[in-house]
């Protein structure tokens, strides 16, 4: 391709969605490269913000920011920018008929909601799709719990015996079922996704609302694998709920994420509405740099080299699981642009014994200033068109945190808001 | 140490005096690199280390020139007895087994056995027996080299298992599950459904569930050695769930917890992993974590459960 887009984006996790959007909203050209899906594959379809901080749960997510330590890509931004951050997601998302907002607390503050998921545990998140009601989650008393025949990583049973060791969810009336499934007898095993397609339309979601029909009135709350639709489409999780006769909430599952799915579908809708192209099945080899500025970079695609000039460019390249930062032993760099990132020689060093503890690799990434522009050991900015998002970010654990796609939005909007404004002061040049 | 994948049909073995690293052994689907060796005084710290990942890499290079990109699954180690009249020591020490009479010492009647391994046990059983045998007048001979303790399986059975079981797995499975292997096809044949619960190795519920009925069982990972369950590429990311949540639904309790069976699983997974943390396997870790911690919150339900 020989022109040359304004603003280049590697990477379609919620940080490289964000980034492209913001840069595409403020009316630049954004051509995105990919390889594979990114984190919405695999995620639940709400947005962790901070669930933990300083080990400890954090109720409001924006008291507990004080919490974090210095370095933390919140802290970086501080709290307005993270606030901004968040106002133009939910803007984003309520366009496109999927608002996306966090329960309140009696106090009319904002608060972390405790999500079931399939193994029957419970995790902290924050803002939420409107199908989910929070309220349910908190007062149903008749709880019915809800799985498919063939539908191996979700079983009723276990679910029940987990969430009865919770204190708020001991007390409450569970019962069981198993719905048929659509597929009958099948030889290959079935997943939440292969569930959730069927209902994205009408006529093949019909037998999920037969299944439900004989339940309907006979519970205030039905939990249930995420089967309701791949798609950001309302029309789906309505018309389950009018089945259920009450409200039905998704358990939060292992991949495939199909919850992330529809917030990944409905920022494509919202980024085709601009001057967008995604490029998929592309992975960038390497960064052509010139003096304090990159111009382009090169990507291979089908045994193709080829490049990709631009203004600006967001790294959204998703660390170590994305491929974004590439480790060796005594050794770890950005897998884009080379960038060393120090770690100790010793790999022992990188990990603590306990696999949930606060290991050095989880925190390991590309130091940036505020701006989100890489800076080396001196603070010096290396470039001035390259911006970082997401994990491929040091300073932020989003396992632990469960602030994963709570950074992707703040950092992914503030790198593209830098490389907006960078592209500009490079046009006019 | 552990590679993910199977890349020779035999074992590649060097032609020199026994030293560290000298040996590939392909193993199912995967292929094993060893060893080392050093004495140890804590034959109950089993930790491998990174730096005896980094030296078996730079032995296996001649043979193998790609070796370091090559995706490593995991590293393990194990403490074994070695024992040689005369106080040789490392790789001087011989590994073969000693029978020991201690009549020489002026304990008649006293025998005991040293070193071995398991593929020498019925070795060392036969000269063991041998030996008090001949104490005690006994002159039969012992039959153990000429008998299988298990009979390889006939092809009835192995054509009846293949209505319920992927066909790749069934000799595999036949292979781990030995005399138990009719009570795991008859629980397959009563059963609605058979999924497999652990794709990497083939392992299905009905193999589970035999084993977790077994009263020596207690854990994940006591299925785990007895099936290979979650020892394959994904390292129990997606096996473990399914299988604590599978025998929740089947009535089957462990000594422990869903959440800590699974982390305790988890946990021991993670010591392997740890000291070759990098390349594609971090990567697959990386997964776990988020599947573990960041979706399902294993770390928190700790705290928050029963309390």
């Amino acid at each position: 391709m020989s022109r040359i887009v304004d603003v280049l984006v590697v990477g379609s996790g919620m940080a490289g969605l964000m980034a492209a959007l913001t840069a595409a909203e403020q009316g630049r050209s954004v051509q995105l490269l990919t390889t594979g899906m990114g984190s919405l594959a695999i995620s639940g379809g709400s947005v962790d913000f901070l669930g933990y901080a300083d080990g400890r749960l954090a109720a409001d997510p924006w008291q507990s920011l004080a919490l974090l330590p210095e370095d933390h890509p919140y802290r970086l931004l501080g709290t307005e920018s993270v606030r901004s951050a968040f106002q133009f997601f939910a803007d984003v998302m309520e366009r496109q008929h999927w608002p996306m907002h966090p329960a309140l607390a009696q106090s009319g503050a904002p608060r972390n909601t405790q999500l079931p998921t399939i193994m029957g545990t419970l995790k902290p998140s924050y803002l939420l799709p409107a199908s989910l009601d929070a309220q349910a989650l908190t007062s149903a008393k008749r709880v019915l719990v809800l799985s498919v025949q063939g539908l191996r990583d979700c079983r009723t049973a276990l679910v029940v015996s987990q969430l009865k060791r919770y204190k708020s969810w001991a007390d409450r009336e569970f019962s069981q079922g198993l719905l048929p499934s659509p597929f009958g007898e099948t030889h290959r095993a079935i997943t939440a996704l292969d569930l959730a397609r069927l209902a994205d339309k009408p006529q093949s979601r019909q037998w999920l609302l037969d299944a439900l029909a004989p339940h309907a009135g006979k519970y205030d709350l039905i939990l249930i694998p995420p089967l309701c639709g791949s798609k950001a489409n309302p029309e789906t999780w309505q018309a389950i709920n009018a089945a259920a006769g009450c409200p039905v909430v998704e358990m939060l599952s292992i991949p495939p994420g199909v919850g992330g799915l529809r917030l990944r579908d409905a920022l494509l809708h919202a980024l085709h509405k601009h001057n967008f192209e995604m490029v998929e099945n592309t992975t960038v080899l390497r960064a052509e740099i010139s003096g304090k500025s990159c111009t382009a970079l090169v990507a291979e695609a089908s045994g193709q080299l080829r490049r990709h000039a631009a203004r600006a460019f967001v790294a959204a390249t998703g660390g170590i699981l994305g491929g974004g930062m590439t480790l060796e032993p005594g050794k770890c760099w950005d897998s884009v642009f080379g960038i060393d990132i120090t770690v100790p020689q010793d790999v022992a060093q990188w990990s603590e014994p306990e696999i949930f503890g606060s290991h050095l690799f989880s925190h390991m990434g590309v130091g940036v200033d505020r701006e989100m522009r890489p800076v080396d050991a001196a603070a010096a900015v290396r470039w001035q068109n390259v911006f970082f998002a997401g994990r491929s970010l040091g300073g932020y654990d989003y396992a632990t945190e469960k602030s994963g796609h709570g950074v992707a939005i703040a950092t992914g909007w503030q790198a593209g808001r830098m490389a907006a404004a960078a592209a500009g002061a490079g046009e006019n040049q | 140490m552990v590679f993910n994948h199977r890349f020779t049909s035999r074992v590649v073995n060097r032609l020199h005096p026994g030293s560290d690293g000298d040996i590939f052994v392909p193993h199912g689907s995967i292929t094993i690199l060893g060893t080392t060796s050093m004495p140890t005084d804590r034959p109950d710290d089993t930790t491998p280390t990174s730096e005896e990942v980094l030296r078996l890499l730079k032995i296996g290079e001649p043979l193998f020139p790609r070796v370091k990109e090559y995706r490593i699954l995991r590293a393990f180690a194990g403490t074994r007895p070695l024992y040689t009249p005369g106080n040789a020591a490392g790789r001087k020490a011989s590994r073969n087994f000693h029978v020991m009479d201690h009549a020489e010492q002026g304990l008649d009647g006293m025998v005991s056995i040293f070193g071995g391994k398991l593929t020498t046990y019925r070795l060392m059983g036969e000269r063991t027996t041998d030996k008090v045998c001949a104490k005690l007048g006994v002159t039969a001979p012992c039959r153990t080299a000429q008998e299988a303790i298990v009979p390889d399986p006939d092809e009835a059975t192995l054509s009846r298992a293949a209505k319920y079981f992927p066909v790749q797995g069934i000799k595999l499975m036949a292979d781990r599950m030995g005399d138990d292997l009719t009570p795991v096809l008859e629980h397959a044949e009563k059963a609605d459904s058979n999924p497999l619960l652990c794709e990497c190795e083939m392992v299905s519920l009905a193999e589970i569930a035999c084993v977790a009925n077994d009263p020596s069982t207690h854990s994940l990972t006591d299925i785990r050695l007895r099936t290979r369950l979650g020892m394959g590429t994904c390292q129990g990311t997606f096996c473990s769930l399914r299988t604590v949540a599978a025998l929740s639904e089947h009535g089957v309790s462990l000594e422990f917890s869903a959440t800590d069976n699974v982390r305790r699983f988890l946990q021991e997974r993670w010591g392997g992993l740890r000291p070759a943390l990098w390349g594609m396997q971090a990567r697959e870790m990386e997964l776990g974590r988020a599947v573990y911690a960041g979706t399902l919150n294993l770390d928190g339900a700790a705290h928050e459960q029963d309390c």
